[in-house]
């Protein structure tokens, strides 16, 4: 049997993606992310749906700006694994968003009691979705921060729903605990790693 | 009869020395687990000085257990190091020595 080239569950390489993730520039680009659903869903504007995806975008540059010159650039998985990934999350991340759309424009031909279940318990698989994507980051990156966000949001939301809030709330309430936590990650981040001399 | 520290003896004559070395073992430990790494990254995680950083990789580069790739990004010189697999299964050898090394202590 061949030997996989390396083992991705290896107590050293997640070592390495915790050190490699210790900027707080991933929790930045989530913490704005989720800040910007949270205004869409208080200002219920479709128009701004679209910017939501733009912090993510903005991840690579600034790690490249801020991280790399201090502690070097590290390569987890080849270069083709790695754009394979990516296309596989753009791929679900597209298929999810037209999942919602065909579901929003075939909802009159499916059953009228499952449109009410999911229009009654929409708040809580909202939590549940958002819960569940930062569970699945911090799983990939062996980031217990996520892990921590994830049960945050999941508290928060279901408990704004519970006592009457409205949700956009304890999103945005998630979001600036993310913004938080990052700004201080980066600040000691910035103060123990002067820029390298690069070679 | 023969002696059976005898046995012990001998495998500790096959570790490979250039492995053995703790600095150098790190090295090629983060570049298993990983595709690849650059000059800063590595040197920044080994704690090193720089040129005993760069004594360590020249000699793992000499036994050609890792491959270093030198090119200009942004018209800046950078170093990348990914392992071979000559120093793939070195690793592996190296590990399972020991492993039978210290078996004889249990």
């Amino acid at each position: 049997m061949n030997e996989p080239k390396f083992n991705k569950s290896k107590p050293l390489r997640q070592k390495l993606l915790m050190i490699y993730h210790d900027d707080g520039i991933l929790d930045i680009v989530v913490g704005v992310t989720i800040l910007m659903l949270s205004a869409v869903m208080a200002t219920e504007s479709v128009v701004f749906i679209g910017l939501i995806g733009i912090p993510l975008i903005l991840y690579i540059p600034i790690k490249e700006q801020v991280s790399i010159p201090r502690i070097g650039f590290i390569r987890f998985e080849a270069e083709d694994i790695s754009r394979r990934r990516m296309v596989s999350f753009l791929v679900m991340g597209i298929g999810s968003f037209a999942f919602f759309v065909l579901l929003a424009l075939i909802r009159t031909s499916i059953s009228p009691g499952l449109v009410e279940w999911m229009g009654n318990n929409e708040v809580v698989i909202f939590s549940f979705l958002l819960a569940g994507a930062l569970f699945a980051a911090g799983r990939i990156l062996n980031n217990s921060r996520f892990l921590t966000y994830a049960i945050l949001s999941l508290v928060l939301v279901l408990g704004a729903y519970f006592v009457g809030l409205r949700i956009w709330l304890p999103v945005a309430i998630v979001g600036l605990v993310l913004e938080g936590f990052a700004i201080s990650k980066l600040s000691t981040f910035l103060k123990n790693n002067p820029v390298a001399e690069g070679k | 009869m023969k002696n059976p520290i005898f046995e012990v003896l001998s495998l500790t004559a096959d570790i490979d020395k250039t492995v053995h070395e703790p600095a150098r073992l790190l090295i090629l430990s983060m570049l298993y687990v990983v595709d690849s790494a650059d000059f800063v990254f590595l040197h920044t995680q080994s704690g090193l000085t720089r040129g005993n950083f760069s004594t360590h990789i020249s000699k793992l580069e000499e036994e050609k257990y890792i491959i270093v790739l030198k090119e200009f990004v942004d018209k800046k010189p950078i170093t990348t190091y990914s392992i071979s697999e000559a120093g793939r299964t070195a690793l592996k050898s190296y590990r399972e020595l020991m492993k039978n090394i210290l078996a004889e202590l249990e």
